[in-house]
Order: C-alpha cells, then sequence, then structure tokens
C-alpha cells in the first residue's frame, strides 16, 4: 500500500493533485498553529501575518539570488526572530488580551507588508503581488504538481517527525502546564515566560516555512490573500481537528480544505442551476464553515480527536462505568 | 433513624446520589432530615461528599456537569430535583456556600441592595433588623465587601441569605478560618434566628466539637455517605467518634479507622 | 473636521459600550458585535425601503435587530457553552461574525450602499457653533450618545436590574444561589449590547456608505472598548475621542490608508502598557 501511495502522485489528476498539496501545506500550517494554541495555550489570530511574512520573506530572498534551498531555512531562521520579537512582549499578556494583541498585530504587518508591495516596483504587477521563480534544485526542477507533491510529502514528513518527538519532550509537557493553568506551572517552577517564548518561537518558525512553501508553489505572493478570515480558518483546523494533538491537526486541516468541494458536490448533486451556485456557492461555504466551527466548539470543543478519545472511554469503562470509583456494598 | 417529630421535615434528602461528569459518584444512598425549628449539623473530613449534598438541595451549575442521579429531595414536601437554583431560593432555601459567598467588589449597602426582593416577602428581614442583629456590619456599612474580615464576611454573606427571607439556611463551613470568639457570636446569632424567626439550619462544619455544641441532630459524613446520626449526646458517646474526631484512643492504642468495618476507605482517583 | 471626529467618537462610543457591557457581564469578546453593526445598518435600510416606510423608521427597525440578535446569541450559543474556557465563546462569536458576513453578501449581493442618500433623507451641514459645522444627521448622532452613555451609566449605577446585573457578573454562580435569574439577566446585558450597536448601525448608515468591510468598524471599536477599560463604560468616552481624533486627524493630514492601521497601533501600545485601559480594573480575568 506504501508503494501505491509513493506512486500514485504520478498517475493521479491534477486537480487532485493540487487539493492534496495545498491540504498538505494547510496541514503544516495547523501543526504550527497547534503548538501554539492547541499546546501551550497561546490563543493566536496572528497566524495569517505569519504566513504572509513566511511568503514575502520568501521573496525578498528570492530577489537576492538565493535558492530554494537556502531560502526556506533562511526563512525559518528569520521567522524564528520575529516570533521572538512578537513573543516577547506578549509574555505579558493572557488569555483575551493576548488574542487581541496578535489581531492588532496581524493588520500592522499587512500594512507594512502593503507599504512593502506598493514601493519599490511601480509596474501594475507589483502592485498586486510578486512572482516568485520555479524552484531549482538544480538536478531537477519543480514544475510539475506531483513534483510538488512529493516534495510537500517531505516537507510535511519532516514537520510530523519534528512534532511528534516534540510531544514527548518536557518541552510539550510543560506548555501543557502553561495551558491549563500557567500561575499553577509557575509554582511549580517551571520557567512561563521562557517557555511562552519558545513556543512562539517554533511556531512562528514553522509557520513561516509554510508560508514559504505555500507562496513558492503558487509562483505567487499578493497581500489580499492574507486575511483575518484565513487565520480564523486555521484555528478552526485546530479546534474541529483537535487542539493539543498531532493527529488533529491532520484532521482539521483535511476537514477545513476539503469541505469547500464538498460543499460543491452538494450543490452539483442537488443540481443546482448555475446562476444559483454562482450566487450561493461561496457564501455557503462561509456559512458551512462558521457553522461548523460554533457545532464543534458547542458539542465538542475537544474537536475530532475528541470524539474519538469520548468513543473509546465510554468503551474502556463500560461496564465498570459508574461504580468504578465507590463500591457498593450490596 | 431517629430524627423524626410530628409532621413532616421541613428539608428531605431522600437516599440520593450525585454523579460528576457523568463518571464519578461523589455522594451515595445519602438521607438527611431537617426537621422545622432546628439546627442540622453535617460533618465529616474533607471531600466526604458534604458540600455536594448541600448543592444538590441548593441547585447546581449547568457548567459544573453534575447530577442527582437517584433519590429524591423535598422542601415542605414539594419536590426540588431539577430546579433552577434562583427557584430554588426564592422558595426560601438560602445556601451560604464556602467559598465566594460576598460580592466583593460592591459595598456592604450594595450586596445587601442587590440581593434584596429575590424571595420571600413575608419572611424577609429589613435591612435594619440586619443591621441589629449585626452591628458591625452597620458600621461598615459603606465598606467595600472584600476588604471585611472572615467573620464579617460571614456574617454578611448570612444577611444576604436573611434579606431574601428564608425558612431553612444552608452554610457550607460555618467557623472555617474564624476566630473562637466569632464563632461564639455566630453560634449565638444562629440560635437567635431559630428562636425569633423560626429559621432551620443545615450547617456542615468540620469542626466536630462546634457541631456538637450547637446541633440538636448530628449526621456525619465519609465517603460519600452517612455512616452516623443522631442527637449530639449520643455521637459523643460513640467510641469511634471520639477516636477519631476527638482523638481519643482506647486503652491507649490509636485505632486505624481502616479498621472499622463500616468506614472503610476507598481512594479517590480522580480530583 | 472635528464635526467628523464627533460623528466617529460617538459612534465608537456606542458600539464599545456594547462590548463592555457584553465583557463585564460573559467575559467575552463578542467578535460579532461588530457584524451585527453592520447588518443592523443593512436591515434598517432594507425593510425601509421595501415597506417603503420613513426614513426614521431605521432606527427602530435596526434596533430590534440587535436586541433580538443579543438575546438569540446569548440563548443559543452563550450558555450552552458556560463554563468552557473563554476562547470557546469567543471563537464561536467568531464563527458566527463568518456567518453573519456571508448573509450580508447573499442578501445585497456585496454591494456598497448608502442608506441617507436613497431613502432621500435630508442630511445637510448645520453650522453649530463657530467654526464646527456638520451634517444634521451626525448632530443626531452626536446628541443620541450624550444620552445613550448617561442612560446606561444611571442604569448600572442606581438601578435595582443594573445591581443585579453587576452582582451577577461578578459571581454568577453566587448570584444564582441569591435567587438572582442570572441567564435572564445575561441575556438582557446581551440585548442592550447589541441593540445600541446596532442603533449605532443605523447612525452610520445615514451618514456613511455601507458595505460587507463596515463590520471593521465595529472591530475599531474594540481597540477604543479596550483603551477605556474593558469593563469601563465611562473609559469608553474619553477612548472614543482619543482614538477617533487620532484617526481623523492622522487620514487628513498624513496618509489615508492610516486610518486603517491607527487603531491598532493604539492597541498595541495600550496592550503594552496599560493592558486594563483608562479606566478598568487591573485584574486580568478569562473564565466564562
Amino acid at each position: 500500500m506504501l508503494l501505491a501511495g509513493l506512486v500514485a502522485p504520478m498517475v493521479a489528476s491534477q486537480s487532485i493533485l493540487h487539493l492534496v498539496n495545498l491540504t498538505m501545506i494547510a496541514i503544516i500550517g495547523a501543526l504550527a498553529l497547534n503548538l501554539l494554541t492547541g499546546f501551550a495555550g497561546q490563543l493566536s489570530l496572528g497566524h495569517a501575518a505569519f504566513l504572509a511574512v513566511g511568503g514575502y520573506l520568501s521573496h525578498f530572498f528570492s530577489t537576492l539570488d538565493l535558492p530554494f534551498i537556502v531560502v526556506v531555512p533562511a526563512v525559518m531562521v528569520v521567522g524564528s526572530v520575529i516570533g521572538f520579537l512578537v513573543g516577547a512582549p506578549a509574555l505579558r499578556l493572557r488569555g483575551l488580551y493576548l488574542v487581541l494583541a496578535t489581531v492588532g498585530f496581524h493588520y500592522i504587518a499587512l500594512f507594512v507588508i502593503h507599504v512593502y508591495q506598493s514601493s519599490g516596483e511601480k509596474s501594475i504587477l507589483a502592485l498586486t503581488g510578486f512572482l516568485l521563480p520555479t524552484v531549482d534544485f538544480g538536478i531537477f526542477k519543480l514544475d510539475a504538481t506531483f513534483k510538488w507533491t512529493y516534495c510537500l510529502g517531505f516537507f510535511l514528513l519532516l514537520t510530523t517527525a519534528f512534532c511528534i518527538n516534540l510531544t514527548r519532550t518536557r518541552i510539550v509537557r510543560a506548555w501543557i502546564a502553561l495551558r491549563e493553568r500557567d500561575i499553577t506551572a509557575a509554582a511549580l517552577g517551571i520557567n512561563v515566560p521562557l517557555y511562552k517564548l519558545k513556543a512562539f518561537v517554533v511556531s512562528t518558525s514553522l509557520t513561516c516555512m509554510a508560508g514559504a512553501l505555500l507562496v513558492y508553489y503558487l509562483g505567487a505572493v499578493s497581500s489580499e490573500n492574507y486575511t483575518l478570515d484565513l487565520a480564523v480558518s486555521y484555528l478552526a483546523m485546530v479546534v474541529i481537528g483537535g487542539a493539543g494533538s498531532v493527529l488533529g491537526s491532520y484532521l482539521g486541516a483535511i476537514f477545513v480544505a476539503v469541505m469547500p468541494f464538498l460543499i460543491t458536490g452538494l450543490f452539483e448533486l442537488v443540481q443546482a442551476g448555475p446562476r444559483f451556485q454562482l450566487r450561493y456557492i461561496v457564501p455557503s461555504q462561509i456559512v458551512a464553515f462558521g457553522l461548523l466551527m460554533i457545532m464543534f466548539l458547542v458539542f465538542e470543543p475537544r474537536g475530532i480527536v475528541g470524539i474519538w478519545r469520548r468513543i473509546r472511554v465510554y468503551f474502556e469503562l463500560w461496564p465498570l462505568r459508574r461504580s468504578i470509583l465507590s463500591e457498593r456494598r450490596d | 433513624m431517629e430524627n423524626m417529630t410530628n409532621g413532616r421535615p421541613l428539608l428531605e434528602i431522600k437516599g440520593i446520589e450525585v454523579v460528576y461528569h457523568r463518571a464519578v459518584t461523589a455522594v451515595q444512598g445519602v438521607s438527611i432530615n431537617v426537621q422545622p425549628r432546628s439546627i442540622t449539623a453535617l460533618i465529616g473530613t474533607n471531600g466526604a461528599g458534604k458540600t455536594t449534598t448541600l448543592t444538590a438541595v441548593a441547585g447546581f451549575m449547568h457548567a459544573d456537569d453534575v447530577k442527582i442521579t437517584q433519590g429524591e429531595v423535598a422542601f415542605d414536601g414539594i419536590p426540588l430535583r431539577g430546579r433552577r437554583t434562583d427557584q430554588i431560593s426564592a422558595m426560601g432555601v438560602g445556601y451560604v456556600p464556602e467559598r465566594d459567598k460576598i460580592f466583593p467588589t460592591l459595598t456592604v449597602e450594595e450586596n445587601l441592595g442587590a440581593c434584596r426582593g429575590r424571595g420571600s416577602k413575608s419572611h424577609a428581614l429589613s435591612t435594619e433588623q440586619i443591621y441589629g442583629l449585626f452591628p458591625s456590619l452597620a458600621e461598615r456599612r459603606k465598606s467595600i465587601a472584600g476588604y471585611l474580615s472572615g467573620g464579617e464576611r460571614q456574617m454578611l454573606a448570612i444577611s444576604l441569605v436573611l434579606i431574601t427571607g428564608p425558612r431553612l439556611i444552608m452554610i457550607d463551613e460555618l467557623t472555617l478560618g474564624l476566630a473562637p470568639v466569632v464563632t461564639l457570636i455566630l453560634a449565638d446569632v444562629i440560635a437567635n434566628l431559630r428562636k425569633k424567626y423560626g429559621i432551620s439550619f443545615l450547617i456542615v462544619e468540620q469542626n466536630a466539637l462546634t457541631a456538637v455544641d450547637l446541633a440538636d441532630y448530628i449526621y456525619v459524613m465519609e465517603n460519600g455517605r452517612i455512616v452516623f446520626d443522631g442527637p449530639p449526646d449520643r455521637l459523643r458517646a460513640h467510641e469511634d467518634f471520639q477516636e477519631f474526631y476527638l482523638g481519643i484512643g482506647a486503652g491507649g492504642e490509636q485505632k486505624n479507622y481502616r479498621d472499622v468495618k463500616q468506614y472503610r476507605r476507598k481512594r479517590r482517583w480522580f480530583g | 473636521m472635528i464635526g467628523d471626529i464627533l460623528f466617529l467618537a460617538s459612534i465608537y462610543v456606542m458600539i464599545a459600550a456594547g462590548y463592555v457591557i457584553v465583557y463585564s457581564s460573559s467575559r467575552v469578546l463578542n467578535f460579532a458585535h461588530g457584524d451585527v453593526f453592520m447588518i443592523s445598518a443593512f436591515m434598517g435600510f432594507s425593510v425601509v425601503s421595501a415597506l417603503s416606510l420613513p426614513a426614521l423608521f431605521t432606527f427602530p427597525v435596526a434596533i430590534a435587530v440587535g436586541i433580538i440578535a443579543g438575546f438569540a446569541i446569548y440563548a443559543i450559543l452563550m450558555s450552552p457553552i458556560a463554563g468552557q474556557p473563554v476562547f470557546a465563546a469567543v471563537l464561536v462569536t467568531i464563527g458566527l461574525g463568518i456567518i453573519l458576513r456571508a448573509i450580508v453578501i447573499v442578501g445585497f449581493s456585496g454591494q456598497v450602499i448608502f442608506p441617507g442618500r436613497a431613502l432621500g433623507i435630508d442630511n445637510s451641514m448645520i453650522n453649530v457653533v463657530a467654526g464646527i459645522s456638520m451634517t444634521r444627521y451626525s448632530l443626531v448622532a452626536v446628541a443620541s450618545s450624550v444620552v445613550v452613555m448617561a442612560a446606561l451609566l444611571a442604569f448600572f449605577r442606581y438601578s435595582k436590574l443594573g445591581f443585579e446585573m453587576r452582582a451577577a457578573s461578578f459571581d454568577a454562580r453566587l448570584a444564582a444561589y441569591r435567587g438572582m435569574p442570572i441567564h435572564l439577566l445575561f441575556a438582557i446585558a446581551w440585548g442592550i449590547a447589541l441593540g445600541f450597536g446596532a442603533f449605532a448601525g443605523g447612525l452610520y448608515g445615514m451618514n456613511n456608505q455601507i458595505g460587507v468591510e463596515t463590520a471593521f468598524v465595529g472591530l475599531k471599536a474594540l481597540v477604543v472598548a479596550l483603551v477605556g477599560g474593558m469593563d469601563s463604560l465611562s473609559g469608553a468616552i474619553p477612548a472614543a475621542l482619543i482614538v477617533a481624533t487620532l484617526e481623523v486627524l492622522l487620514q487628513r493630514y498624513v496618509d489615508p490608508h492610516l486610518s486603517e492601521v491607527v487603531p491598532f497601533i493604539v492597541l498595541l501600545v495600550i496592550l503594552f502598557l496599560r493592558p486594563w485601559g483608562l479606566r478598568g480594573t487591573k485584574e486580568i480575568i478569562d473564565r466564562v
């Protein structure tokens, strides 16, 4: 089966591969956000801004004629520095104040990017975005969708391995303590500011990498794609999939990325006329997205992973469910 | 059970079982009667289920994910189970929690003003009557409640119940953290309230000696169950009570509760 | 120009009051508030133009939309998730905001509307005092905001219901034990909060164009609420004036695009220097 999976990209259709590629990038982004928000509990709406930073930094480096293999690590390094710069002042903020700060950061970062984009070259192209060169490794180029599938798959594997490894370390345990009760965590001797900072640095670095990958894959970067709603959709991936879980990041990202296509499929199933489709399809996707978010939050805040765990616990406890702790004397 | 007089008890808790998070049984098979115009005490160690029993009467908050899964609670014959907390309070059952018993950011006056009018109009005490009972509150009526001393807080907490005209007051930890002289004042006030206004009391108390001095009838709770009930004298004479709560060993040997059959203790796995 | 500042500040202060009331009672940042502001403006206009009512009916319609929205959001969305960490409630409001915006896109085909002009109101400039001139409806907005804020402040400080709402917002559990119907009190708080935000929506529509991006005004008002203190109604007044002044001045004299980003710069400055705002309480709580 693994062999089939490895070979499949070469024969699958373009559109499916494109969806798969975008989904893989989304998963990387979701993993990155899950580290910060799911594990460490630092609620952030700045994800879109960090993706944008990753994208524009890539463009900047590429204009210096640096190749892809150099750009991506460079972006990650700069990303971690930015994560540090953003995280350091954010250390004093908790909960809702932190969210607001990330919102503020989002708009300011986008403003700066907008200025960067519209200054410099005054060509029409520059006003809407920049182009990036095709990725060239020398021996081969990433000039076909399926080649990107392998490349992105590689990055995804790396990231997943990194995250899974991380969950086994003290760092993630500290983050979870942080998420639950940071006052208590401090009392237990966990250096709260240090770990908060680590969370920002690691998450931002990965996010910038995802931003770089996205931008090279699409071949262009444009500031209008990086909306606050994008940040919300990543947060939704974390919530729907399951906060604080690597599997949850996968499930959430796949769910959110695939769902618009399900809606489209639904419309076609109902055989809605083309004009009806045109007018209602995008808003329906949006409404469905919002509704899903709300429903998960109300009914299963721990996401799909939470549902899975609930089922498991139910069956584990089943015969003993209620008297497990108090022995019935009769 | 001996706690019967002529007529119906004011509060009847009949064989209740309370489960948290659909998995943890906190209280099992608990029955408690509070007679009209009586002072009933509920004693036991930490985690025995006393607070859960009181909140089972006073009403649960949805967020706590806790339910009465068996048994009934009746106040003056009227079933309480499943009613909203504020409805139960309006019926004349006042609950003073162990912590968070006053509104610390409002003044004493504002505290009383906020709670006034939400209960029985006929039984309610007026502000003057309350200030008469608790002169120190009268002096500090414009102070922010958060700055009151422990004893004054407890007095204010009781006042907030009195202003809604209760017929039963349930107090969780009457004297915890309070100086002995304050304890005496409170005991006095309670006796007074019973005599003058006919209010009954169900008091959870960690200090067994205080309970035994104050109450007409006592229930002892362990591990979510009632293990003993009776008037104070019978309790005082009970050798297990003497050993465990008073620390008096029989013949110098410290009897371990684990050895006593019906008090077998189970370790709790969930917080 | 002072007229513009005062108008903007009035709109901000009424929306900000909504954020403050909701935050004080439920400890939630209602990210859907700006979207309710926007949709009330649209609904006010469309009902009035569909039924050919006099223009002034925009306001009752908008207010009604706001009040109903407030009650509904609390009853349907907020009370089931009580007890969950606060960010769940915040995310729910974000999700709701997304849905509201989609509804506006569908309902109005993403158009931009000038309700004031479309309804043919008389919005001529009036000379209020020497040197200050503003449109007729700007003046109405300013006057309304003064009345509204005074009424709200008096309500919370002196009325029995206001007491109870304050008590319930400090400690809902204790309030319930003391006989207060907390869910009703919170629903009323949300109704009031969104009702006034919606009123501001109606006023805004009379003077400006409205579109899907109008919700952004609501987001900037969130900054105003924070600067004043998330739990302080009175703080919203100076905060609104400060933010509105900065925005208008920088927009006029430096760069028009800055109006989008200035409130957020102020936001970050306040968060890092004085997170509790001008007149808020110092503790940072995060429970629902």
